[in-house]
């Protein structure tokens, strides 16, 4: 990592702080508040958005880096044209509920063309054998990316828990590209958790503002995204993978558990594992 | 934050792993999911100690 990766993290964690300030006096006056509900982990009106920050920081960081020939156009233009749609409509539905029959579509068109331009889902490796799924493999990718910036709006429903997961996987992740030489998707991870620190300032419990679908449908997409732009060799999605899995095993066994017994799965609930160990650790807090 | 401390102790040795043994990739991907999926069920059914 040369010193001018060095300071654009610097930038990326910059922007973030004052773009999310930015955001919360914009949202205080503008009334783009969460108001508590009966599924609500908060009691006070909160403003929304603040995520919108460490989008821009991290696309800031990006263009940078195109411009220095460290990443590609292609993958350029995947975090950024499909990262922007993703966080435009998430934006959106916080301002305006908008409904799942087109946002899904709008989804759906981000992970296509981000499959699209990465050159779809490489072999993966299963113990000793390297299977190319073929065109099989790329609708998955599409899938796992489109469930994956869905589960991560899910997620996001305590205070730091979104922010948290972005810096853990995105600093960890890094390291792990960068061990194998990846620089490209390492550093833009990096960008990322750089900019979620600048943005944990602000959502740190108690929270000044919550991160909003715009956000944290991004986070979820550009992990996806930069999964499959380090996944070139064999062995190099399956690290990543697992930084997620504390994200989607509990978002995953949940929607298989409302399909199952009958509950409609694509309406609000309050039912995460996490949501049950807020509630719990409140309540041993208050006695 | 929890899901900070799991990611640092848990799933980072994982991936690290997986990492440096590709052929285990698959197989740590499954243990990792079977774990956190049964501390979730543990979690939603209120059976993990306080």
């Amino acid at each position: 990592m040369s010193l001018v990766h060095a300071g654009l993290l610097v930038l990326a964690w910059l922007l973030s702080t004052v773009l999310t300030y930015i955001l919360l006096r914009y949202a205080i006056r503008q009334g783009v508040l969460d108001n508590p509900n009966e599924r609500s982990s908060h009691s006070v009106p909160t403003p929304r958005g603040g995520g919108l920050g460490i989008v821009l920081a991290t696309l800031v960081v990006a263009v940078v880096l195109h411009r220095t020939g460290s990443v590609s156009t292609r993958l350029l233009l995947a975090l950024g044209g499909g990262g922007l749609l993703v966080a435009a409509t998430g934006t959106w539905d916080d301002l305006r509920t908008i409904p799942a029959r087109w946002r899904f579509p709008l989804h759906l068109m981000a992970s296509a063309g981000a499959v699209a331009l990465l050159g779809g889902l490489p072999p993966l490796r299963f113990g000793s054998a390297v299977v190319d799924l073929g065109w099989i493999g790329h609708i998955l990718a599409v899938l796992a990316i489109t469930w994956l910036l869905n589960l991560y709006n899910f997620m996001d429903g305590i205070d730091g828990i979104a922010g948290g997961e972005a810096l853990t996987v995105a600093g960890i992740g890094g390291g792990l590209f960068a061990l194998a030489g990846q620089w490209p998707p390492a550093i833009l991870l990096w960008a990322m958790g750089a900019a979620a620190v600048g943005f944990l300032h602000w959502n740190w419990p108690p929270a000044r503002i919550f991160m909003g679908d715009g956000g944290s449908g991004f986070l979820g997409y550009a992990f996806g995204v930069l999964a499959l732009a380090g996944a070139r060799e064999p062995c190099h999605i399956w690290p990543l993978a697992i930084l997620l899995i504390a994200f989607v095993a509990d978002a995953t066994v949940n929607l298989i558990r409302r399909v199952i017994s009958g509950q409609k799965w694509y309406t609000a609930h309050c039912n995460h594992a996490y949501q049950h160990a807020a509630r719990r650790w409140a309540i041993a807090r208050s006695r | 934050m929890s899901v900070m401390l799991i990611n640092l102790f848990f799933l980072g040795p994982l991936a690290y792993l997986a990492a440096a043994r590709p052929s285990w990739g698959a197989l740590l991907f499954v243990l990792s999911f079977s774990v956190l999926a049964l501390v979730a069920r543990c979690l939603r059914a209120g059976e993990m100690p306080d």
